[in-house]
């Protein structure tokens, strides 16, 4: 009987064994498996790729450059490529002695040092600008440029410079690098000159300098 | 702020390009501004002079152009003395006034030519001698190893032998006698009047005819004959010559072994022109215009003078101040003309010395 009805069991259910008999079960779960296991697998990547690169962007990230617009001056390719490096602020190199710069400096931020170059480019440019000829239009330059940081030394300058600049045989010129906040009239004023005994050229003044290092 | 110093002054550069840059010393000027200045100045060429002390000091400075002022670091000053035999009074006393002079921060290289036969006095002088210079080997001894005494020629040939510069355009000469004794300023009128009639723009003319500037005046000519005629005064000729100088200046062809700087460039051409001179010597003898209380090398240097029409600048007699005073007391002829007689005679001044 058994035999007779297995042929017949077996032929009557021949056409559909397949998707009859076909554990269900593991064909959802392994097509369930394969649709989630995929995007699960990369996304797993991602993420690690992505924490890595925040990882990196933090690590890396540039901390004391200037703000966008001044960065775009070519002056400052070369601090820029320093900046990963750890700044030691007052002593670029070691043959500066600490000059105990003001209290305001420690508090300052960091990325006041490079404010002052392009503010510096501004301020200087203003009244060199006029002086734009004699680069090329002079054979030879008879520019002598005196220059001062301290204010000590500038009213020390300039009998020097205001006695050069009478004799009329050079172009005199000053020009003040300091950090002091005193303007070039309050310097005139405080020595008891002014541009007509005294027929300088006067340039300078950094703006921000006194709270850079 | 040290770079921003240093970018300000690309930017003077830039405008200006000035011929020198001025700035005080370390004394009273930030570090950061002058290791600034000084680093960009050096990278662009410019000439950063610093000045040594207070401006008031160095006023005359104001006087000088753009292309004086560059040459500011770059000239250099050699001094060369030759020692006398047996002596050490005259000699230490103008080491003594050099080593007080004011040297503007930068001191003269020191060249002594001892002779053969030197006095042990001098030689324990030189032991203890400090020089005002930061380098040690600016000092420079030369002692003579052959014995007896050199004739005209072998003595004018050891001078001009004794200095050769680096740089002919920028290294002079300064000749001393030991009989000569300098004031604290003179390489401040030295200096001044290098940059001023050697580099200036207007020098022109003058630069070419100058074989060197004289300390001192003497108030009789060096001749043997006092009916030779120089050309003494001939200010006329160059009227270029700066009539609102605080110190006044003439012209004269006649050389000065006393005090004298001779430039770089017209000392190679004397040393030129003497080795030419002594090759005819044997066949042409020349008389003889220079006393012989004075160097053998002055009877060259005034030929070649006469030859090449050049001139020393000496300051004029009627300057207030003096740069160099030149003692008799302890006269000692050149060694080449010393003979018995003036050996004799300057005996008791040797005794006297070397009880100084």
């Amino acid at each position: 009987m058994l035999t007779t009805k297995r042929p017949f069991l077996a032929d009557e259910e021949l056409g559909k064994k397949d998707d009859d008999h076909r554990p269900q079960k593991p064909s959802h779960f392994w097509r369930s498996s394969k649709r989630w296991k995929l995007p699960r697998l990369r996304r797993i990547i991602l993420g690690a790729a992505a924490f890595y690169m925040l990882y990196l962007f933090f690590r890396n990230m540039p901390t004391d450059l200037s703000p966008a617009p001044e960065r775009f001056n070519p002056t400052f390719a070369e601090p820029r490529q320093r900046a990963g490096m750890p700044w030691s602020p007052p002593a670029p190199s070691p043959a500066i002695p600490q000059r105990g710069p003001p209290p305001r400096d420690d508090f300052a931020p960091e990325g006041s040092f490079y404010y002052e170059g392009s503010v510096h480019f501004h301020s200087l440019g203003k009244t060199l600008y006029r002086f734009r000829k004699f680069a090329h239009g002079l054979p030879a330059s008879r520019a002598v440029v005196f220059a001062g940081a301290s204010l000590k030394s500038i009213s020390d300058l300039l009998p020097l410079a205001c006695k050069m600049a009478n004799q009329r045989a050079n172009e005199v010129h000053l020009v003040l690098m300091g950090r002091d906040d005193v303007s070039i009239e309050g310097i005139q004023h405080v020595n008891g000159i002014d541009d007509s005994d005294c027929p300088i050229y006067w340039h300078g003044k950094f703006q921000y300098s006194s709270r850079s290092l | 702020m040290e770079r921003a110093v240093a970018s300000g002054l690309t930017y003077v550069q830039a405008y200006l390009s000035p011929q020198a840059v001025i700035t005080q010393g370390e004394s009273s000027e930030e570090v950061f501004f002058l290791q600034g200045i000084e680093k960009k100045a050096r990278e662009l060429g410019t000439a950063h002079i610093v000045l040594p002390t207070a401006t008031r000091d160095i006023m005359w400075i104001s006087s000088l152009d753009s292309h004086s002022l560059q040459a500011w670091n770059d000239m250099r000053i050699e001094i060369l003395i030759q020692a006398p035999t047996e002596s050490s009074g005259s000699f230490i006393r103008l080491i003594r006034s050099l080593k007080d002079a004011d040297y503007l921060g930068s001191a003269p290289g020191l060249t002594i030519e001892l002779p053969h036969d030197v006095d042990p006095q001098l030689l324990q002088f030189l032991k203890t001698m400090k020089w005002p210079s930061n380098t040690s080997n600016k000092v420079t001894l030369r002692r003579r190893v052959r014995h007896g005494v050199l004739d005209a020629a072998e003595a004018s040939l050891r001078t001009a032998e004794a200095f050769y510069p680096q740089d002919p355009n920028m290294t002079h000469v300064l000749m001393l006698s030991p009989q000569a004794e300098l004031s604290a300023s003179f390489y401040h009128y030295l200096k001044h009047t290098v940059l001023k009639y050697k580099y200036s723009t207007n020098a022109g003319q003058v630069a070419s005819d100058l074989l060197g500037i004289s300390l001192e005046l003497s108030s009789s000519l060096p001749t043997s004959d006092e009916s030779v005629n120089f050309p003494t005064l001939d200010t006329n000729r160059f009227p270029g010559l700066d009539e609102r100088e605080a110190m006044l200046v003439s012209l004269g062809q006649v050389p000065n072994s006393n005090a004298a700087l001779y430039f770089g460039d017209k000392w190679v051409e004397f040393q030129s022109f003497l080795s030419e001179r002594l090759a005819k010597e044997v066949t042409s003898p020349h008389e003889k215009v220079i006393s012989e209380r004075y160097p053998a090398v002055m009877e060259y240097l005034l030929e070649f003078m006469r030859a090449k029409d050049y001139y020393l600048l000496y300051p004029a007699a009627r300057g207030t101040q003096t740069l160099a005073t030149v003692h008799s007391d302890l006269f000692q002829p050149p060694e080449e003309y010393s003979d018995e007689n003036w050996a004799k005679s300057t005996k008791p001044d040797n005794v006297k010395d070397q009880s100084n």
